[in-house]
């Protein structure tokens, strides 16, 4: 087993790339500790008397991201002086904002919001992240922007969370994850897919998650390292929910971002969609565009992980699907994967290459 | 070869070029009334009065049975069912030399009593010995086994079958209960090995889990097009759980799934590999290379790139291309007629492999090629 330096590298990065710089997918750590003040007292006082964090709490984290897992934090992005992974902003600027020399990073803390039940005290962390997020992030760096979290499980009280925060200017995007327990594209969403729109952020699906089931169509995986290595099928099956249900009829301004989910499987799966649309048009007559037109005009897709195992398959992506407008860097700090920038830079010149470090994300982001 | 077929029928001007074909995805469909005449009373009786374990029929279907509608037969029953007007309609129309037929008996996913179960394969497998292997010798089937039950009835069934020859394969429903690196699924693995028999797996009935680990969708069309999303799941568990290191002369058929996120899933499951292989230390290979060792694809629905002109360099760039075998699916209504689905476009030598080869070499047989030569 050989350990390739990854693109989470910054100096690999900076040695092959020496323009703009927009990291589209960077993790911040929250803590039970950190949010703690942000929470309002009762759902303190509910963590102090039932002992909420003792056993891990929230659980759906060490699901997503098993702590022991080497893919959940690089070796290097471990700090020695025991402060916890991407945990604080100091850290944040020494090992990765600064000698990546970003322009901006998007922020995702992803904390697992969905896999608390209580419907309230779902949306009381999910406040409580989002300020913290403002109040020790977002007001202390510039290049900074984040999506907020949502109490994943009601639609409605999604949206009131995103009506309630969405309005800062630091907040580009709304987390959801790729695990859920009803696909984004049915209509219950819509009172959320509303809101993020009319909030002008992007639809931000990502990697974890709490579903109703099995976290995959065939049952419970036995190994962390073939659920982690399926997930991406999950994307598939959330993009064509998204496109059969007409959510981009409903809401012709939806952004959705695909992060931490690769992107090299895109032609098959757009091809497949729009293949079976031309003989299926009946069963979803609300679909009146080519879902590849779709997905070129509502969807981006991060870098990490890349997929890919030579730089020509990074290009051939490009060629069939026909843009290389759609891709957007990220190193996924401080999850390892075992990418290969190099591959990236090479699959096009420098106009594609200034597109998927900045441009892209840019435009997309507003930033 | 039938004596109706034409030199037409193979496909002369069209891609296809007079080449033999080997349909790796044709269905045969029983009335219920032929698999409970051949039930023990026991269970016969439970037939009728049974629940309806299809519940992906929840999500309407496009077409009734999700059926051409030419291929109702004129005598009566349902498509699939009349063994004589599938042999007109696939073997003869198009001049195909053999034709593997996938029939998923219901109940087989493991929705029922274990002996229940039990009795439906084998009665499902008789019904296909009796109307179609002993009908027209261009006829192969998969086998049914009551795979989610597990024990010895599996190996019992399969040792059934595969004392005829042309049952080829054993089939499974592509949404089981576990992914099938399980070790429940180990003794059929030993046995499907222990006899040369290839396992299949296509889109049918589930083992009850929901049709995406998101939740249900809400119309056919996302079903229809999400028939690919399990297999990821199941390579990789297969791998991981170290199936083709314990049996390493078995061979995985996946049928109607795709094929063309083979090379993305290479890259996956090497790249999750070098990083979290600590989890697997008794791997014994790079995930990829079982991938390409054990795997076999069937083409129906053929990948159609928005530039047709993709479709070689994607067939090219997969390193698959001795792993994909021609299908049709008939009678679906997205059936792919053997003489239009593979374009002229692609190399001689690829379209031979899909059409026959790669499919000969892996169930043992032989097709007349004197049809290929005038065209070498």
């Amino acid at each position: 087993m050989t350990a390739v330096a990854g693109a989470t590298h910054p100096a690999d990065v900076r040695r092959l790339w020496d323009g703009p710089i927009v990291d589209a997918d960077i993790h911040v750590n929250a803590s039970l500790a950190g949010i703690r003040p942000y929470l309002a007292e009762h759902w303190q006082e509910l963590m102090r008397e039932r002992g909420f964090g003792n056993m891990g709490e929230p659980l759906g984290l060490n699901r997503v991201y098993p702590p022991r897992a080497r893919s959940t934090a690089m070796a290097r992005w471990v700090p020695d002086d025991g402060r916890p992974v991407a945990s604080d902003l100091e850290l944040l600027r020494s090992q990765i904002l600064d000698p990546l020399r970003v322009d901006h990073a998007i922020l995702n803390c992803y904390f697992a919001v969905d896999s608390i039940r209580h419907p309230d005290f779902a949306a009381g962390f999910a406040s409580a992240i989002n300020d913290w997020l403002i109040a020790e992030w977002l007001e202390h760096d510039d290049r900074l922007r984040a999506s907020l979290v949502v109490p994943a499980r009601s639609p409605e009280a999604a949206a009131r969370e995103i009506d309630r925060v969405g309005h800062h200017s630091g907040f580009v995007q709304v987390l959801l994850p790729v695990r859920c327990d009803r696909l984004y594209g049915n209509r219950q969403w819509h009172p959320m897919l509303d809101a993020i729109v009319r909030n002008d952020l992007v639809f931000g699906l990502h990697f974890g998650g709490t579903s109703d089931g099995a976290p995959t169509s065939t049952g419970v995986p036995n190994h962390y390292i073939t659920e982690a290595a399926g997930e991406p099928a999950l994307y598939w099956a959330q993009i064509t929910s998204l496109i059969a249900e007409g959510a981009f009829s409903q809401f012709p301004d939806l952004r959705v971002s695909v992060l931490e989910g690769g992107f090299t499987w895109l032609p098959t799966v757009a091809w497949r969609i729009l293949k079976e649309w031309r003989g299926l048009r009946r069963d979803i007559p609300w679909v009146n565009e080519p879902p590849s037109d779709l997905i070129r005009k509502h969807m981006r897709f991060s870098t990490a992980p890349l997929d890919a195992a030579s730089g020509e398959q990074v290009e051939s992506t490009l060629r069939w699907l026909q843009t290389d407008d759609l891709l957007m860097f990220a190193t996924d700090y401080p999850h390892w994967h075992d990418d290969d920038v190099a591959m990236l830079l090479s699959a096009g010149g420098d106009s594609t290459r200034a597109k998927i470090m900045s441009e892209t994300a840019r435009g997309w982001y507003r930033l | 070869m039938g004596v109706s077929a034409s030199r037409d029928a193979r496909g002369m001007s069209s891609g296809r070029q007079g080449m033999p074909v080997v349909d790796t995805d044709v269905h045969a469909q029983a009335l219920p009334d032929a698999i409970a005449s051949r039930l023990p009373l026991r269970w016969r009786e439970y037939v009728w009065g049974g629940r309806n374990a299809i519940t992906l029929a929840d999500l309407v279907r496009v077409r009734s049975f999700a059926c051409r509608t030419d291929t109702w037969p004129p005598g009566g029953g349902i498509p699939a069912s009349n063994a004589a007007f599938v042999a007109e309609q696939v073997l003869d129309r198009y001049d195909v030399d053999y034709g593997v037929l996938d029939m998923i008996a219901v109940g087989a996913s493991g929705t029922g009593p274990k002996g229940y179960v039990e009795a439906v394969c084998a009665a499902s497998n008789q019904w296909l010995a009796e109307e179609f292997l002993a009908a027209d010798d261009r006829w192969l089937a998969s086998a049914n086994v009551p795979y989610e039950h597990g024990g010895d009835a599996v190996v019992r069934e399969l040792e059934r079958c595969a004392a005829d020859k042309r049952f080829v394969q054993v089939i499974l429903s592509m949404r089981t209960e576990k992914p099938l690196g399980d070790p429940k699924y180990w003794g059929m693995y030993e046995a499907c090995e222990a006899l040369g028999l290839p396992v299949a797996i296509h889109p049918a009935t589930h083992g009850g889990n929901m049709v995406t680990g998101a939740g249900w969708p809400s119309y056919y069309f996302e079903d229809h097009v999400g028939y690919p999303q399990a297999n990821p799941v199941h390579v990789a568990s297969m791998i991981f759980e170290g199936v083709f290191d314990r049996f390493p002369g078995l061979k995985f058929v996946i049928v109607e799934g795709g094929w063309a996120w083979a090379p993305w899933l290479c890259a996956r499951l090497d790249a999750t590999w070098r990083v979290m292989g600590d989890e697997v230390p008794d791997l014994e290979r790079t995930p990829s290379e079982y991938v390409h060792d054990h795997v076999w694809f069937t083409t129906q629905p053929i990948e159609e790139p928005e530039d047709p002109a993709h479709l070689p360099e994607v067939f090219a760039f997969s390193g698959f291309v001795d792993r994909v075998m021609f299908s049709s699916d008939y009678p679906h209504w997205d059936f792919d007629s053997p003489n239009d689905a593979l374009p002229a476009s692609l190399p001689r030598e690829t379209r031979r492999k899909i059409f026959y080869e790669t499919a000969c070499d892996l169930y043992g047989l032989t097709v007349d090629t004197s049809g290929v030569e005038e065209f070498e």
